[in-house]
């Protein structure tokens, strides 16, 4: 299954949380190059897989292997080091912090200086709303700043794989549209993308490979355009 | 004209000792989410320190009183850091985020601290010689050089950490964790050595404050604890966990202390600080600089 161009595998992974258990033998592999999605109903385990991944949850068994080293058992900083990084859901951006504070917060682990500023730079091109904003607390931003400034924040770890959780939940039609694009200018610039989406639509559209959870199983994986066009996918996830 | 400036001068230096007190416990809190009912022993500590090593300095090594008190505020830290990293690493890194434990833990602590001090020093309490002698006068009004000396080195302190807290790398990690420790995980920001720091800092703060009013105020086993009902007091009134309110606070309660203290009575100004925080808490429960969550 792990293969020279498999970023990241994820195998055989459970975890519960008080004895009850959140994923049950999870296997999933992330290909370079390409979007991987995972879609699925609240409580399948999308957000329980993706923060065993980055290191905040602590799984019974099971491994991850980032670029086939063994990295389960990594804390949440030293994942970032190995160049993982989660966008949590709801953005979790330091409220009372700049959003200048918070880009820089992004870049903790990196230590040289000029990179951190070209890094800055880029992504406020990606952004340019946040540019006029740095002063500003995060808190006062609107909702698809702050996704953007979440976004830009897990950027600036110069990271080799993003993965978002709910990236575009409660944003208006507009700026889902500029989230989309990014996430694809990402993967285009060599940045490997998870994304975990309620909105299948979009998910499936985006991705070269998706996994289909339900009860913390994977249950159906494949390209993007063959689950667009399995039935159970289209009645479940799609509403067709 | 006078009475002004003595008034202003004695809230200055009553209020900076609050204010260094009272950041030590708002930063333990901002990192750690517990609240360190032990934290006056650090204060007793340096102070106690102070009260032994300067005589010893002065009358065995024969250094003149200035130098003394520079070693002894150098071994006063170094002993009160050494003391913080202990009950850090045995106790308080075990309880991180966890009101009760923490509670338990440093009430408990409090406790054996009190107890060895007074094994140690005993009852009696102990003084040291006026570090720099002289008064100066300041529009009429007289003040000691050396009350002038505390102020302005306590003010030099609270600046230096209120830029550590906003310019620097340190500081960054200390308020991401305070304002979402999951968040700044996410960022790679090592929580746990952020915490350590955090109280390690703390630590440091209030043995400055205690090294700074040891020649000022007579020193006992328990003159730390007496400050840490007016520092609570403080980060209510300043908003708990924030830099900014702590040292706004501080001055503010200090203000109250000295000027009602003197138009009335110390007991009335008490008694005002008791009513301000119950309306604080009743009208602006998340303080003046503090965030409602």
């Amino acid at each position: 299954m792990t293969s020279d161009t498999t970023i990241l595998s994820v195998e055989g992974l459970c975890v519960s949380y008080h004895g009850v258990p959140a994923l049950q033998d999870v296997s999933l592999s992330i290909e370079r190059g390409s979007i991987t999605t995972i879609v699925g109903s609240n409580g399948a385990g999308k957000t329980t897989l993706m923060k065993a991944i980055a290191g905040l949850l602590v799984p019974e068994r099971g491994r991850v292997r980032l670029y086939g080293e063994e990295c389960s058992g990594l804390g949440a900083a030293e994942m970032v080091r190995a160049g993982v990084t989660l966008v949590p859901e709801g953005r979790r951006l330091f409220p009372q912090m700049s959003v200048r504070d918070n880009l820089v917060a992004g870049a903790y682990t990196r230590t040289n200086r000029s990179e951190i500023a070209a890094d800055f730079e880029t992504v406020l091109g990606h952004f340019p709303a946040l540019r006029e904003r740095l002063g500003a607390p995060a808190s006062d931003l609107s909702g698809g700043q702050q996704q953007m400034l979440a976004v830009g924040r897990a950027l600036m770890a110069a990271p080799r794989l993003v993965m978002l959780d709910e990236p575009t939940i409660g944003l208006a039609p507009t700026i889902v549209d500029t989230i989309c694009e990014i996430i694809e200018t990402m993967s285009r610039n060599g940045v490997e993308v998870l994304l975990v989406e309620q909105n299948a639509h979009i998910a499936l559209q985006l991705a070269a490979r998706a996994y289909v959870m339900e009860n913390g199983r994977i249950v159906l994986s494949g390209s993007g355009e063959e689950l667009m066009d399995n039935d159970l996918v289209r009645e479940a996830y799609l509403g067709l | 004209m006078e009475l002004f400036v003595q008034l202003l001068a004695n809230t200055l230096q009553i209020g900076f000792v609050y204010v260094l007190f009272a950041l030590g416990l708002t930063l333990i809190f901002g990192v750690m989410k517990i609240i360190n009912f032990a934290h006056g022993a650090f204060y007793t500590a340096a102070a106690l320190i102070v009260t032994s090593v300067l005589p010893f300095a002065t009358a065995t090594l024969g250094l003149p009183v200035w130098a003394g008190y520079a070693l002894a505020a150098i071994a006063a830290l170094a002993v009160v850091l050494c003391l913080g990293a202990l009950v850090y690493i045995v106790g308080f890194q075990h309880v991180l985020k966890d009101l009760n434990g923490s509670f338990i833990l440093s009430i408990g602590l409090l406790l054996v601290l009190n107890g060895a001090y007074l094994a140690i020093y005993g009852g009696a309490p102990r003084s040291v010689p006026q570090i720099v002698p002289g008064t100066v006068s300041i529009f009429g009004a007289t003040l000691t050089i050396q009350r002038l000396a505390l102020v302005i080195i306590a003010a030099v302190v609270t600046a230096g950490l209120y830029l550590l807290v906003e310019r620097t790398r340190l500081g960054l990690a200390l308020r991401a964790v305070a304002q979402d420790q999951e968040a700044a995980m996410l960022q790679g920001i090592p929580y746990r050595r952020v915490a350590l720091y955090g109280f390690m800092i703390g630590a440091a703060l209030a043995a400055c404050a205690g090294v700074l009013m040891a020649p000022i105020n007579a020193v006992t086993t328990v003159s730390g604890d007496e400050f840490l009902i007016k520092a609570f007091i403080i980060i209510i009134i300043g908003g708990l966990g924030s830099v900014a309110g702590a040292i706004v606070g501080g001055l503010f309660i200090a203000m109250i202390e000295s000027v009602g203290g003197y138009f009335f009575d110390p007991s009335t100004a008490t008694l005002a600080m008791f009513v301000l925080v119950i309306v604080f808490l009743l009208v602006r429960p998340q303080g003046i600089l503090g965030n409602a969550e």
